[in-house]
């Protein structure tokens, strides 16, 4: 049973991570190629409160969505002046750079070695981090939600449809920019911290572009714009290499096969469905 | 009273207007004339502070404006601007009530009070902006504006590709705007027939600076005036 309870764990995170880059990207129209950075800079923030300053787990791992959104803060003021594909080869040379501060500050991050931990009595069993992990899932889903259905929301969609537009309303955009990145860089932190204790070691590969792959065929596939379709994509993305793994297949192909699956996926939805399943937004 | 003088502006390092001075009185409705490239949208974008401004200033009942746009909306200028931009992948009540939190109106009251004005997006409220006509689009466009509680409405080009029975519409809803909520409006336009049916007098720009203003007897009783000016 306990791979069954992993697994779930694993759909209840990458739909938190998945969801906070939906609210960037199909939400507000941000191309954030750096919210696997803050994915991982919320799993080392989480990994270094609990192991090295001994913070209660729910504090590390909301010290790790606020972590998150700082650095966000900071990128996004950096960027203050970039748009479009100039902010997406921005953030994803930001991802770049984190990546390489997880390898090389051995003090601080374990280098290659990563961060390895216990986790505490109270959700050592799968099961219980499954329960633990739910309730945290369930309160960011509802917070995400409520965040694009309220009359902020709608900015965002004023944003992601015409920047120039919403000024001329009388809005300043990059407060409202920043909002978006800082709102889904904590929710993307957050997912970290949940996936270090999921794991109970930190390491710079799970925090490697490829990742962000797994969260981009989570958004197109569920559609550009849509909670709804962030769950049911996640469920499915998270699943298919599960589904992979028990194919009679000589193991050293079903790795490569899972990489495979994930482009197909893309691939797919973009030549049948290009609004993904329930999208509001068309892919451009 | 709005007033802009010794107005310079353009992009990057090329001014594209030159020295423009301009007033506009209370409730009073102007045109801006001229020709397609002489400047009538970029000084629209300057009043809006949404250009690089080498000079000039802008003032409103006295007061100069501020230099951001987020500022100048909030002083009282609203602006609808040339395309009839809407926000094509949000609903028409989703377009109001943007303009609204934008300005920190009460979106529920200012969407009610303009559908009361506009019935024509009452009817349409769930529609997607972007599925409704050129003609209905810039009623939106200009109830979105007004989501923002101006004191002088800028329309840029506002009958530019619309077909002539809802340009006469639009004619229709800027007067009674004017006449019966007492609105300034100050119109960039090349449609004549439609400048002179709302408005009392006009400024012709050319070469990105006025060089004429004319009232609307005026214009009406000179034609060659209009040809030399306006090639019409």
């Amino acid at each position: 049973m306990n791979y069954l309870w992993t697994v779930c764990t694993q759909i209840g995170i990458f739909l938190i991570l998945s969801l906070s880059f939906n609210f960037s990207l199909g939400f507000s129209g941000l191309i954030n190629l750096g919210h696997i950075a803050f994915f991982g800079l919320g799993a080392y923030m989480a990994s270094i409160a609990y192991t090295v300053y001994g913070i209660p787990v729910i504090l590390a791992i909301l010290f790790a969505g606020v972590f998150a959104m700082l650095i966000s803060m900071l990128l996004i003021s950096l960027c203050r002046k970039l748009e479009g594909d100039y902010l997406a080869l921005a953030t994803l040379g930001f991802h770049f750079v984190i990546y390489s501060l997880f390898l090389n500050l051995e003090g601080l991050t374990g280098g290659t070695r990563g961060i390895v931990f216990t986790r505490p009595e109270f959700i050592k069993s799968e099961f219980s981090y499954l329960l633990f992990s739910l309730l945290i899932v369930l309160l960011c889903l509802f917070f995400l939600k409520r965040a694009v259905d309220s009359p902020f929301g709608k900015v965002l969609g004023a944003l992601r449809d015409d920047e120039q537009l919403l000024r001329s309303l009388g809005k300043n955009s990059f407060i409202v920019k920043v909002k978006a990145i800082c709102i889904s860089s904590f929710f993307a932190g957050i997912a970290g911290g949940l996936y270090a204790f999921y794991l109970k070691y930190t390491h710079p590969d799970f925090f490697f572009l490829a990742e962000l792959v797994v969260i981009l065929s989570i958004v197109i596939m569920g559609g550009l714009g849509s909670v709804r379709g962030t769950i049911v994509a996640s469920f499915i993305v998270v699943l298919l290499p599960e589904v992979i793994r028990f194919l009679p297949l000589h193991s050293s192909v079903i790795g490569p096969i899972r990489q495979l699956s994930y482009a197909l996926v893309i691939i797919l939805i973009l030549l049948f469905k290009p609004r993904g399943f329930f999208g509001k937004v068309d892919l451009k | 009273m709005f007033a802009i003088s010794n107005a310079s502006g353009g992009y990057s390092e090329s001014p594209v207007i030159r020295k423009v001075a301009l007033t506009v009185e209370k409730n009073e409705v102007v045109a801006i004339l001229g020709r397609n490239g002489t400047g009538k949208t970029t000084l629209m974008k300057y009043i809006m502070a949404m250009l690089p401004v080498s000079a000039g200033t802008v003032s409103l009942d006295g007061k100069t404006l501020p230099e951001k746009t987020a500022g100048r909306v909030k002083a009282g200028i609203g602006y609808v601007p040339q395309g009839r931009f809407v926000f094509p992948r949000m609903t028409v009540v989703e377009n109001i009530a943007v303009a609204a939190v934008a300005c920190k109106q009460n979106a529920k009251e200012t969407i009610e009070s303009l559908f009361s004005d506009f019935p024509l997006l009452s009817q349409r409220a769930k529609q997607l902006a972007g599925s409704l006509s050129g003609g209905q689009q810039q009623i939106l466009a200009m109830a979105r504006a007004l989501a923002t509680k101006p004191r002088l409405l800028l329309l840029d080009e506002p009958s530019e590709g619309i077909q002539p029975s809802i340009v006469d519409e639009i004619a229709e809803m800027l007067l009674s705007l004017n006449q019966r909520q007492n609105m300034t409006i100050l119109l960039a336009e090349q449609n004549l027939d439609f400048s002179l049916d709302i408005s009392s007098r006009a400024y012709i720009m050319d070469g990105g600076t006025i060089v004429q203003s004319a009232t609307k007897q005026e214009l009406m009783s000179d034609k060659k005036l209009l040809q030399r000016l306006l090639g019409v």
